[in-house]
């Protein structure tokens, strides 16, 4: 998965996620056209015990 | 306004959020505020014509990032404090009549992903001690939008209930060494009679002790302090016992079932929780398929919660019910 944070005209934050596998292909053009305010960033990488080091950034 | 006003009687924080009363109350379908915003249309909360999940800061927050000054003076006994912290939606379907329930197991998955991440996140706020995931299903519950959607509060102190539960688990890890649910599994598991299901890494069980006739408690094998810490494996083995879990609470009795799903996890205050163990609630309020049960006199006024069922046969009921995997 990938997540966008865009900043909402009232201060707001809004975060989109994005998974590839499952999303429909409006959902994958949708989320293409979000202008985040903060870089995109991937999450739901591959984890495996133990967890407190390795979950600290995903 | 809001802002917290210390209970010195219950030793309890309370938190007053007035604006809360204008916020938006069951809205027609066009003015749904949790659907995407298509063009020419009403405005949603979602700027875009689609989106897959979405987590954004409620409008009428309980607690917020810059809290206002408080309103009143707080004096020593009562102190008052501004009610700062978190309140998030999480809006995992774009449609308004889904479901949790009836969601693929990958999407919930995805969900058990964004909430590791919004965890990961909130707990990097030196203002945060405990967050709270959760979800309010059915107009019974309270529900003010139809929109399925779960919330997520992070507060600037560990609740009552969650700080109930870990000291009792101090004091019981203090005097065997163990972890408290992880004790109570053992013994559901030895006994057998109120699980409802499990897998590889999950159980669900109405435990001995359950308060509402169809309280199951999903609890993992491995002691786990939070949303953060499952691999990946076990993430997805938790999307299909919760998938499982209120799926079999609809096919009870053929009908979506109402709900509070509560996720108790160790706090962010950077103590040492080591020995609690995550685990998610459910608290359907219905007793029968027409009967709702009451927070009255002796459980909102004493505490004493009076159940009419026995866990050992609500939890048969639910464990020989297949589950309802269509809307």
């Amino acid at each position: 998965m990938t997540k966008k944070q865009i900043t909402k005209d009232d201060g707001r934050t809004l975060i989109y996620y994005h998974a590839p596998q499952t999303a429909t292909a409006q959902q994958t053009e949708v989320y293409a056209g979000v202008e985040a305010t903060e870089e995109a960033v991937r999450l739901g990488a591959e984890q495996t015990l133990p967890q407190k080091e390795t979950v600290a950034r995903v | 306004m809001s802002e917290l006003r210390w209970n010195p009687i219950l030793e309890e924080w309370v938190i007053t959020a007035t604006h809360r009363q204008d916020r938006t109350f069951f809205p027609p379908p066009d003015y749904n505020p949790l659907a995407p915003t298509q063009p020419c249309g009403f405005p949603t909360e979602i700027p875009a014509r689609d989106y897959e999940i979405v987590v954004f800061e409620n409008k009428f927050p309980s607690l917020q990032r810059n809290a206002p000054e408080t309103a009143v003076q707080g004096s020593e006994l009562m102190p008052v404090l501004p009610a700062q912290g978190v309140c998030e939606v999480v809006c995992y379907t774009p449609q308004p009549d889904a479901e949790l329930a009836i969601l693929p197991v990958e999407k919930i998955n995805e969900l058990i992903h964004v909430w590791a991440d919004r965890f990961e996140a909130l707990e990097q706020r030196e203002y945060i001690d405990y967050i709270y995931i959760f979800e309010n299903k059915g107009r019974e519950i309270g529900v003010t939008l139809a929109h399925p959607h779960g919330q997520i509060y992070a507060y600037p102190y560990i609740p009552p209930i969650p700080l109930r539960e870990l000291n009792a688990a101090k004091k019981h890890f203090e005097r065997t060494g163990r972890d408290l649910i992880g004790d109570v599994l053992q013994e559901e598991l030895a006994d057998g009679r109120r699980i409802v299901a499990q897998n590889a890494h999950f159980v669900a069980v109405i435990p001995f002790f359950a308060r509402y006739a169809y309280e199951v408690h999903i609890l993992p094998k491995s002691l786990r302090t939070a949303i953060s810490e499952f691999t990946t494996e076990e993430r997805r083995s938790l999307a299909e016992i919760m998938k499982t879990v209120m799926a079999k609470y609809n096919a009870l009795w053929n009908r979506s079932m109402p709900y509070i799903m509560a996720m108790h996890q160790r706090p962010t205050d950077g103590g040492d929780w080591g020995f609690y163990r995550f685990h998610i609630e459910f608290y359907p309020p219905y007793r029968t398929p027409d009967k709702l049960k009451y927070l009255a006199g002796s459980e909102a006024g004493a505490g004493a919660f009076i159940t009419d069922t026995l866990a050992e046969t609500t939890a048969q009921a639910l464990r020989e019910t297949p589950p309802r995997l269509v809307p």
